[in-house]
């Protein structure tokens, strides 16, 4: 024990008078350095508040936040590819043409439309959007509010008209140069209103087949649609007890289908790009 | 204005230097880099001159730094160095010195194995050389406590230190 009491202040004495592994030399350096990298950044935040002062940099940051939380939200208007249409809030002013009882001609003409957006974040937009649609007539039908859809993620504009089976013309926006056509077809639509569909969807070089089956008081019971495209979209849609089916086309600038969305009644829009092979199929009892 | 400043505060360090660098390396051992630690306890120190009452008690004003860091910390050490490294490292340095450093690396690897506060009573008395008094005044206790922590320390440590003698012998 006594031994190793010993050992014990001889290694304590030799811990003592051991020279230094870090000289002072090295130890001072390395202060000096240290202190001026912060010496640097202390001077850095006088001559800040010192230069500016307070106020200013309060100004510049807030208008700083400002921005940037505006250029946010702008950015965050592009619409997702999979966010359905029919999320959006729509409140549009309906129009009427007073006194056409036979037919509803739209004459090329601008029309003025309020469109308000009321997502929080957004502010209230106030647009007047002028829409020119060439003249067109439309089967014996009662004209009816013309119901418009605006997406708040897109400055797309969609027109549908809610009682004809026959939709609307595009309706360019001149912001975007996008536009859209929709078709609606509902369950007591005839085969003449169907081939007329079909005709406006050819057009717009897409190859529709369609297969109606009716029941016996002449109500579509089921339809089957093959829609193609030379890009290789082919969409095949078989519904049954539907009351209405939309087909939306969405048009670029140069009036080429880049994108197809359909719904059945008041369910989501499915969305398709023009090089998908895409079925779908629903049905619904109707008893 | 302020090189001046930091003139006067190095000139004040200079005479303690080595006795704060090996408290440094005893405390740090096995916990933190003592290099670092003896870097940031003068930043602090520097920053904090004004709570400086007299410049004798310099080097406990630096200990008490360092003693709160190290406490704060929770940075793990690099291993550090033994004579073997060392050696191997630089193979002109004479015998006795690397001796010299092996068995300080031992006792600082012994003292490591104390508790914290053990371990710094012991440090200071033994190798700093502070008094009782001094030491109870950098611990916040009384002179007692601090007897009693010198006492319990040294009965462990020599324990330890046997140990590993014993582990050495049995190896050559």
């Amino acid at each position: 024990m006594m031994e190793e009491m010993k050992m014990l202040n001889e290694l304590f004495e030799k811990a003592k008078h051991e020279k230094p592994r870090l000289s002072y030399e090295k130890a001072s350096q390395a202060f000096i350095a240290s202190s001026l990298a912060i010496g640097g950044l202390l001077a850095l935040k006088h001559l800040i508040i010192n230069k500016f002062g307070l106020n200013t940099i309060i100004m510049i940051s807030t208008s700083a936040l400002i921005s940037t939380v505006l250029i946010v939200s702008t950015l965050s208007t592009d619409i997702p590819e999979n966010q359905p249409l029919n999320s959006s809030v729509v409140l549009f002013d309906s129009i009427e043409e007073p006194g056409i009882d036979k037919s509803l001609v739209l004459e090329e003409s601008t029309v003025e439309i309020e469109l308000k957006e009321i997502p929080i974040l957004r502010n209230i937009i106030n647009t007047k959007l002028p829409i020119k649609s060439p003249s067109m007539e439309l089967p014996v039908q009662k004209p009816k509010a013309i119901i418009g859809t605006s997406s708040p993620k897109s400055n797309l504009l969609i027109i549908e008209k809610n009682d004809s089976p026959l939709a609307s013309e595009p309706a360019d926006l001149a912001e975007t140069g996008k536009s859209s056509q929709s078709f609606c077809i509902k369950n007591e639509d005839k085969k003449t209103e169907l081939e007329c569909i079909q005709n406006k969807l050819e057009k717009l070089d897409l190859a529709v087949k369609m297969n109606p089956d009716y029941d016996k008081t002449d109500q579509l019971e089921m339809l089957k649609l093959r829609i193609q495209h030379e890009n290789g979209l082919d969409l095949k849609i078989k519904v049954s007890g539907f009351t209405t089916f939309a087909i939306m086309c969405i048009q670029d600038e140069n009036g080429e289908v880049i994108a197809l969305k359909y719904k059945v009644d008041e369910q989501d829009f499915s969305e398709v790009n023009m090089y998908s092979k895409t079925s779908y199929t629903y049905s619904k009892s109707t008893d | 204005m302020k090189n001046k400043k930091q003139r006067q505060f190095l000139k004040l360090y200079e005479p303690i230097h080595d006795s704060f660098e090996r408290f440094c390396r005893a405390r740090a051992y096995g916990d933190y880099p003592y290099e670092d630690l003896i870097n940031e306890s003068l930043m602090l120190a520097y920053s904090k001159m004004d709570q400086l009452k007299k410049e004798k008690s310099f080097l406990s004003f630096l200990i008490g730094i360092s003693i709160r860091l190290l406490a704060n910390s929770k940075r793990k050490a690099k291993p550090e160095y033994t004579a073997d490294e060392d050696f191997l490292q630089n193979k002109a340095q004479p015998v006795n010195e690397l001796d010299q450093k092996f068995e300080i690396d031992l006792l600082y690897n012994a003292l490591s194995q104390l508790s914290p506060v053990n371990r710094e009573c012991l440090i200071l008395f033994e190798i700093t050389g502070f008094s009782i008094k001094e030491i109870g005044e950098i611990q916040n206790s009384g002179e007692s406590a601090i007897k009693q922590r010198l006492a319990r320390g040294r009965k462990e440590l020599e324990k330890i230190i046997s140990k590993e003698m014993n582990y050495i012998k049995s190896e050559r």
